[in-house]
């Protein structure tokens, strides 16, 4: 089947920073949370896709379509929502959507119109008089307005209050309703995307460290208590590890392996507590590097 | 990418139409009351007032463009980079395209020059200003893509140069012998260029660098390697 979207291979240099290589994609119908610190290169990797930026090397394709500038048709796929809001500032919302409706064949004047009236954006205001809230709001509506097979989206609730935030996430889950649908979201915070995503991407520094189905990481990663006399051991999966005396605590990525390890070792008072995703996805930043699946 | 001109139209609608109308009004004074009477000192004249209304009207238009990062926007849009770059320069073609045609319409009914003569200096300045149309975006364009510093400090010597050369042809062909003192420097200049700029060679000349320099400007803003600022 048709990628949503696939970068191969892709670098983006900076004076300061190096993004990539990035090598992944995204299957229609799935969501991609794309979760990392501030600066670790989310908003970059996403405005190379959509053409803010040039990669230095590599390749991107939206729908087997290489994202060319000079053939813009991969771009009538794409509903993008970014870290800046551009409109025609003395233009009211509605004037500026009426804009951008005669660019996509699937514009939706009702749609538009119905999902204003869900986030209450008053489509009457001049751009340059909405609040940040109202101004990400009216780069929703414009993203959503031509149900585009895919959605990139780029910390889309920052700067708008938690009803409005819920209503997003709504919409965003109705979309998902309609099957070969597939939205990427960037994002630092973690209680946003667990409830939506499929999978998640961590990056840090510009790379790529981690990929997994959400299900593994609440599956999979727990918090473990131990007490063992020996020092002389290695266990395979563990991010984190603290010991008081003979009490040991680490954090693993596949607890069902570094269990049967401790049973092996003959450690004793075993105690499993589970992680939320906003620990797990913690402790993959601060040490996503040294993760070990066993 | 016509849709883009319409809205640019649609958008600063004022910024065209205030200067047409001064345009008008200025012709119509001139031609009805003042009757033309010379023609060294209006033809050149009435020329260095619409290259001043023009020039305003685009750097007004171009801070605004940065302001509210348009090309962010129109990037974005499903077209191709080259009908996004030629967009930006139509706004200005189509001002000055509107000033020639009160300018034609108002010399040729009350006091025609010769017809010729007009045409080749129409052409010259308008290739003149479609190079000053098209040299700041250029500018703009390869301030964003160029990495190395000594490229950066290449072009910007050049660009520099460019803009004395242009402001010193604004000058050459404003001029008039009823001029400021300090501008009559430039008539010596313009009494040798002028048998140039009314010819046929020198409108040719002046139309091919105009549209030479439209082209780099399409061909640069292809190549821009970020479209965020």
């Amino acid at each position: 089947m048709e990628k949503a979207f696939a970068y191969k291979n892709v670098i983006k240099t900076f004076p300061d920073f190096k993004l990539g290589p990035l090598d992944f994609d995204l299957e229609p119908g799935t969501v991609l949370g794309f979760v990392g610190p501030n600066g670790a290169g989310k908003t970059t990797t996403i405005q190379c896709l959509v053409g803010l930026l040039r990669a230095d090397s590599g390749e991107m394709t939206v729908f087997g379509h290489a994202n060319d500038l000079k053939k813009p048709e991969w771009k009538l796929n794409i509903g993008y929502v970014g870290d800046v809001h551009v409109f025609y500032e003395r233009w009211t919302g509605q004037k500026n959507l009426d804009f951008l409706s005669q660019f996509y064949p699937n514009w939706s004047r009702e749609r538009a119109t119905g999902l204003a009236k869900r986030f209450n954006l008053p489509l009457n205001k001049r751009a340059k008089d909405l609040s940040t809230g109202n101004r990400v709001k009216l780069s929703l509506v414009a993203a959503l307005a031509h149900s585009p097979r895919l959605l990139l989206l780029d910390e889309p609730t920052s700067g708008i209050d938690p009803v409005v935030r819920t209503e997003v996430m709504d919409v965003l889950f109705e979309i998902l309703e309609t099957g070969d649908r597939a939205i990427f979201y960037a994002t630092h915070i973690l209680p946003e995307i667990s409830r939506l995503a499929d999978e998640l991407i961590f990056i840090d520094n510009g790379q790529v460290w981690y990929r997994t189905p959400k299900e593994d990481l609440t599956e999979k990663w727990r918090k473990i208590f131990f007490t063992l006399a020996r020092d002389d051991f290695r266990l395979k999966a563990v991010v984190s590890h603290e010991r008081e005396g003979h009490r040991h605590q680490v954090i693993c990525s596949d607890f069902e392996t570094t269990r049967r390890q401790l049973e092996k070792l003959g450690a004793e008072s075993i105690q499993e507590n589970p992680m939320s995703i906003e620990e797990i996805a913690v402790q993959i930043l601060k040490g996503g590097r040294n993760v070990e699946v066993g | 990418m016509w849709r883009l001109v319409k809205a640019d139209f649609q958008y600063y609608w004022y910024i065209f139409v205030i200067p047409c109308l001064l345009a008008l009004s200025l012709f119509v004074f001139v031609g009805f009351f003042k009757g033309w009477p010379d023609p060294d000192v209006d033809l050149l004249g009435t020329r260095s007032l619409l290259m001043v209304m023009g020039t305003v009207v685009f750097f007004y238009r171009i801070l605004r463009e940065i302001l509210e990062k348009r090309d962010r926007h129109h990037i974005l849009l499903p077209l191709s980079g080259t009908k996004t770059a030629l967009s930006r320069l139509m706004f200005m073609i189509f001002l000055w395209a509107g000033f020639v045609l009160l300018y034609w319409l108002s010399t040729s009914a009350v006091k025609p020059y010769t017809v010729e003569i007009i045409i080749l200096e129409m052409l010259s300045v308008s290739g003149f200003i479609l190079m000053a149309n098209a040299l700041p975006y250029i500018h703009r364009d390869l301030v964003l893509s160029l990495q190395r510093k000594y490229l950066r400090t290449l072009w910007l010597i050049t660009y520099v140069s460019l803009m004395c050369l242009g402001v010193t042809l604004y000058f050459v062909f404003a001029v008039t012998r009823s001029s400021w003192t300090i501008f009559r420097i430039f008539l010596p200049i313009k009494d040798s260029l002028q048998p140039f700029t009314a010819s046929v060679a020198g409108a040719c000349v002046f139309l091919a660098l105009g549209l030479g320099m439209t082209w780099v400007s399409v061909l640069v803003f292809n190549r821009r390697k970020a479209y965020v600022g």
